[in-house]
């Protein structure tokens, strides 16, 4: 297909949005505002995250696409075929050889190194919005610094639950000025947000935001001297790989309540299995 | 002798607005480059030709106003070139209008400023953001004979621990981190090369 532009968005929307993405590296956690385009698919399907992917792209890169972790999801897939077509860029499912990675609720387990781009689709990205509803409010919060709100909802958490209840879109702190919602990933993964060596950037198409993370920035999972941050993790191994340190999914495998837990990140677990680990039901691949 | 030639639609759609610019067609538009391509022209040279020819130097000067009276010790070839600068900023005007098509502004409304270090003096000038925008600052595009990783210290986000590079001074940048997160970001270029300098980084000088 010739009849779009390289990577569907025209020159001129992609050259606004790279505008966007070199002021919010400019001002980690901030979220730039900028003009989301009609795209060619519903908003739940991360249009802000394929805007910034396409303003990305190179002929030279190699994309990979995961929903969940996995590459072979109907989201992934058509997100991956979609720069297929208008981008003509090579694909691939490995983390280690890809160049851009768009992503919906996940961080790959195999870490990113400097060079690659992380690109999370994000449904909402204000993070005090559940608090506040007001943009107006939200933004002279974040202006001000005035962060209470957020430590009382985690508070009541606590209060109500005996820990910190939330367990997706953590709420982080960035280089200590702006609170980030990091998309609805797992806090299991909040930690591989910072220091991270790979540019990360967050797009919101509905919401026209776009905000950055670089390279080793600092970013600190909000919490209470008394209540620390704990990343948590099911208390098994992959039942295909063995991996101890992966996020899991639990599959329920038969109407008898059979179950097994595999790895959400399917290239991190297929790539174990092709080294010859195995976990409690799986074989060497 | 009529010679056709081929040309990108870029080209010669620039080709075009540079003509017209002149008041002259798009052949004497291109006779003209290829005299001055091939050494035949000089406009400085043309013009002292030109005075010869018409006796122009001997000539009384005219009265003029004080203010165009020029400085005791430019020269004719000052003067010109003057006026050539002035055109070469309208051309340069156009140029940016219609490759970009942006408008040209004063430094305070400026988006994206382009020059030298010197020429971009006093960086204070340029937007830092507002508190509730941050974004809405300027871009310097900053353009250096040299690019090297010798220099002050840099740290901060995008950083692995610190890193080095030949910066114009180290004061500017300081003042501007002080600001963040406002504060405008910088670009150094030199030839094929570019290096980021963001309002969130530390300069230190060693
Ligand atoms: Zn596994």
């Amino acid at each position: 297909m010739t009849d779009y532009n390289f990577a569907y968005l025209d020159e001129q929307t992609k050259r606004m949005i790279r505008r966007a993405i070199l002021k919010g590296i400019a001002v980690p956690g901030y979220q730039v505002p900028f003009a989301s385009r009609e795209m060619p698919m519903p908003y739940g399907w991360g249009t802000g995250g394929v805007q910034v992917t396409a303003a990305c792209l190179v002929p030279e890169d190699k994309l990979k696409v995961i929903d969940q972790g996995a590459d072979d999801t109907t989201n992934a897939v058509s997100i991956r075929r979609f720069f297929q077509r208008t981008a003509n860029v090579a694909v691939t499912e490995a983390t280690e050889e890809a160049t851009v990675i768009q992503t919906r609720h996940r961080i790959p387990e195999t870490p990113l190194t400097e060079g690659q781009i992380l690109v999370y689709q994000v449904p909402i990205p204000e993070p005090l919005r559940f608090l506040e509803p007001r943009e107006t409010e939200t933004r002279k919060m974040h202006e001000l610094e005035e962060y209470g709100l957020m430590h009382v909802k985690l508070y009541e958490d606590i209060a109500r639950h005996g820990q910190i209840a939330t367990s997706y879109a953590y709420p982080v702190k960035v280089e200590g000025r702006y609170v980030m919602d990091p998309s609805p990933i797992p806090k299991f993964d909040n930690p591989k947000l910072g220091q991270n060596p790979a540019i990360q950037l967050f797009g919101a198409g509905r919401e026209q935001r776009i905000y950055a993370l670089p390279p080793y920035t600092e970013v600190v999972s909000l919490d209470f001297d008394d209540h620390p941050f704990q990343p948590s993790k099911a208390a098994h191994d992959c039942d295909l790989c063995g991996a101890k340190d992966s996020y899991l999914d639990e599959v329920i495998t038969d109407d008898a309540g059979g179950r097994m837990f595999v790895c959400s990140d399917t290239d991190f677990c297929a790539g174990r299995r092709a080294k010859g680990h195995t976990g409690r039901l799986g074989e060497a691949a | 002798m009529a010679v056709s030639l081929r040309m990108d639609p870029l080209l010669e759609r620039e080709l075009e607005l540079a003509a017209k610019q002149q008041g002259i067609t798009k052949s004497q538009f291109i006779v003209d480059a290829v005299e001055r391509a091939l050494g035949r022209k000089d406009p400085y040279k043309l013009l002292l030709e030109i005075k010869k020819e018409y006796g122009l130097d001997s000539l009384p000067p005219r009265r003029r106003r004080a203010a165009e009276k020029p400085a005791p010790d430019e020269t004719t070839g000052d003067r010109v070139r003057k006026v050539l600068r002035a055109k070469h900023e309208a051309s340069m005007r156009d140029w940016v209008a219609f490759h970009v098509g942006a408008p040209l502004v004063a430094a305070e409304a400026a988006d994206f400023a382009l020059g030298t270090w010197a020429a971009l003096q006093p960086v204070t000038r340029f937007k830092i953001g507002q508190p509730d925008y941050p974004d809405r600052s300027a871009t310097l595009i900053v353009e250096v004979d040299r690019l090297t990783n010798h220099g002050p210290a840099l740290t901060g986000p995008g950083i692995a621990l610190a890193t080095w590079l030949s910066l114009p001074e180290t004061a500017a940048f300081r003042a501007n981190r002080a600001l963040f997160p406002l504060g405008f970001d910088c670009l150094f270029t030199f030839g094929n090369r570019l290096a980021g300098l963001p309002r969130s980084t530390k300069v230190e000088k060693i």
